[in-house]
């Protein structure tokens, strides 16, 4: 692990905060914090100084007793509000991947029914028309959505090699879905005890055969269900999905803590329903507040990947089945996506060059 | 603005006496001291605006007379203090007991209240069922006539939890007119009548709305699908409301609609669904008094007492 160097990119509160540790020591006679390792780094997002603590030169008395004493010290910097002390963000999936899966990508956002399930549908439709072969894995147990946004339905069958289910595939896309197995209207009752083990047979008992991306639509909020998903697959990044309000920001704050908690990389944030254009008179409507998500993006510092309006359109394909009918070049919807496939894309291509040939620029692609 | 109305009862008061709860068995969830009906309000799916519904109908039925308490349980996604605009943190009185917070007269008790907006909570099964148990019991509810639980949305550790462990009178189920939300909803339908509790009726929100510049209903998701859930589970169909342009910047500043804008449209929607709701509970409690009589025995025993000795004579 590197040495922090002060002068590495760090803002004057930063690099006050490190003048701070670096004089503070755990023994009298010992190395400061930073000398020692045992500060990982800090960061300064809006009023909030987090200071990540290195678990391994740590025990767990040191790093109580340090959250304790740090946050009266840090919180006198100019510009500093809040002070937060925890452990160095940290994978807890311990590096296993889904056989076959190039990369797994997450799709999420700490408040409900913001559209993140009908926006990953309307993801994987727009790269799967650029030759990428897309799955979506439907972690979204108790209100799966994939069986209505693809109109598909099990019974899913069982490949009598190696006991693994096979994904159904509709309009070009691989999809597994809870809702594939069970009836349309029974509850399912999980206690956390039985998400841990439901659902990382979803992720390991599922042949997926040759996939370049799996899209994993992630359940609202911060539970059982993301821990268990974190815990069983390695995920190469997050996309955060809000709508505008203030209410929803809230929740959605608190779930991208929760990635960056576990090391998952934000790739960068939607704002869906900003705006309903009247059918009769064409005036834009902010039903759902406004540019909250401008301003979450620009105070964590990821990309605003879109600003995606409500599209009536896009809401009755969606119950229809047809989402695939509003993925075509000149329609909103596609319009209002594209710079989001041009970043995954760009990932994407970083990592596999053959598929920026394939996709050099989606605005230009054939589909 | 007057937020704290006067006491007065009117005939529609719920009475305090919770008959069912007389009958003490190990399996039937003890009542809480100072709450009268608990009423839950669910959605299957997340972001339909159940706790805008929550919100307005708490106030709604203060307004009515009654004393309320709203229990924000959604601890993934608490939303209920920001609406109320309560989020200076919790009161404790002189013996270090957490009390609810008052707003527009309604006591009110969110986790958000103790908590920083970063704090990422992941919350184990456990902890849960630490958390609400908490929440539930170990704070000082004052004399509350109805008490409105804004449940997660979902089928998962909390849901089950609170129906477990706390005396539900029946529950409220809003969604929106989507068919993703209505399929969630259908399971959250299944999830409470299989386990005994009435479902009070179906709200459904984000019914369209109203463009403030021409004044034309727009319709936002094909419509349909709730009336025919409700007609398919027997369950009550209180009605749509349409999305009111100003209710999210109003939400976001923690002014409910009903007090707001007192005359409107919206909060005139919210009076007639705390009407129904008054209407519902009121008829669970003449239920459960009638099942409490059939299954008394000690009045068969004075039936018979009643009766022996007029048949030896």
């Amino acid at each position: 692990m590197p040495l922090i160097d002060p002068n590495s990119g760090y803002n004057t509160a930063e690099r006050h905060a490190l003048d701070i540790l670096s004089r503070m020591s755990l023994q009298p006679e010992g190395a400061d914090l930073i000398h020692a390792r045992q500060v990982h780094d800090i960061a300064l997002t809006g009023e909030v100084m987090r200071v990540f603590l290195n678990t391994d030169t740590l025990d767990e008395a040191q790093q109580e007793m340090l959250a304790e004493s740090l946050a009266p010290l840090l919180k006198d910097i100019p510009g500093v509000e809040r002070v937060i002390v925890k452990p160095r963000p940290q994978a807890v999936s311990g590096g296993r991947r889904i056989a076959g899966v190039k990369r797994v990508v997450a799709v999420h956002s700490g408040k409900g029914g913001v559209g993140k399930s009908t926006l990953t549908a309307q993801l994987a439709l727009m790269l799967a028309h650029l030759g990428i072969k897309v799955g979506i894995l439907d972690a979204d147990i108790y209100g799966p959505s994939l069986p209505i946004l693809f109109g598909a339905h099990g019974p899913v069958q069982q490949n009598p090699d190696n006991q693994k289910m096979t994904p159904l595939v509709a309009q070009g896309i691989r999809l597994m879905s809870l809702g594939f197995l069970l009836p349309d209207d029974q509850a399912l009752v999980w206690r956390g005890s039985l998400v841990d083990e439901g659902l990382s047979q979803f992720f390991t008992d599922v042949d997926w055969g040759e996939l370049d991306l799996l899209l994993v639509d992630l359940p609202p909020g911060t539970s059982d269900v993301h821990l268990a998903a974190l815990r069983t697959n390695e995920f190469d990044g997050v996309i955060t999905v809000t709508a505008p309000g203030q209410v929803s920001l809230d929740d959605v704050r608190r779930g991208m803590e929760m990635f960056a908690d576990l090391a998952v990389p934000c790739i960068g944030l939607i704002e869906n329903m900003a705006g309903v254009a009247c059918a009769g008179c064409r005036q834009v409507n902010h039903l759902f507040g406004e540019l909250g998500g401008g301003s979450l993006a620009q105070e964590i510092g990821v990309p605003l990947l879109a600003t995606i309006p409500f599209y009536p359109a896009v809401a009755a394909a969606a119950d229809s089945g047809t989402l695939n009918t509003q993925i075509q070049p000149g329609r909103d919807a596609f319009q209002a996506l594209l710079p989001v496939v041009e970043r995954l894309c760009g990932n994407i291509a970083g990592v596999f060059p053959e598929l920026r040939q394939r996709s050099h620029h989606p605005s230009e692609a054939q589909l | 603005m007057s937020e704290c109305k006067s006491t007065s009862r009117n005939s529609q008061q719920i009475p305090l006496t919770n008959i069912a709860d007389s009958q003490t068995q190990d399996n039937i969830p003890q009542p809480i001291e100072g709450i009268g009906e608990i009423v839950l309000v669910a959605s299957g799916k997340g972001g339909v605006g159940k706790s805008t519904v929550t919100v307005n109908l708490a106030v709604s039925l203060r307004n009515q007379g009654l004393r309320v308490g709203v229990l924000d349980a959604d601890l993934y996604g608490p939303s209920i203090a920001r609406m109320f605009g309560a989020s200076e943190g919790l009161k404790t009185d002189d013996r270090g007991i957490a009390q609810p917070t008052e707003c527009h007269g309604v006591f009110v008790l969110s986790v958000a209240s103790v908590m920083p907006p970063e704090a990422a909570l992941v919350w184990k099964g456990p902890l849960v069922t630490q958390t609400l148990t908490q929440m539930f019991r170990e704070v000082q509810w004052p004399e509350v006539d109805v008490l409105l639980v804004d449940l997660p949305p979902g089928t998962g550790d909390i849901q089950l939890t609170i129906l477990e462990q706390f005396p539900i009178c029946g529950a409220l189920v809003v969604t929106t007119p989507q068919r993703l939300a209505v399929t969630d909803a259908r399971r959250a339908v299944s999830m409470f009548h299989e386990l005994d509790i009435p479902v009070f009726g179906l709200i459904e929100n984000m019914d369209g709305y109203l463009c403030p510049c021409c004044g034309e209903h727009q319709q936002l998701f094909p419509s349909g699908a709730a009336k025919q859930l409700a007609s398919d589970r027997s369950v009550a169909y209180l009605g749509g409301i349409a999305i009111d342009p100003d209710a999210q910047a109003l939400a976001d500043s923690g002014q409910p609609m009903v007090t707001a804008q007192a005359g409107g449209v919206t909060a005139s929607r919210f009076n007639e669904l705390a009407d129904q709701l008054t209407s519902a509970v009121l008829k669970e409690q003449k239920y459960r008094a009638f099942q409490a009589r059939e299954s008394d025995h000690s009045n068969d025993t004075s039936h018979t007492d009643f009766w022996e000795p007029l048949l030896d004579e």
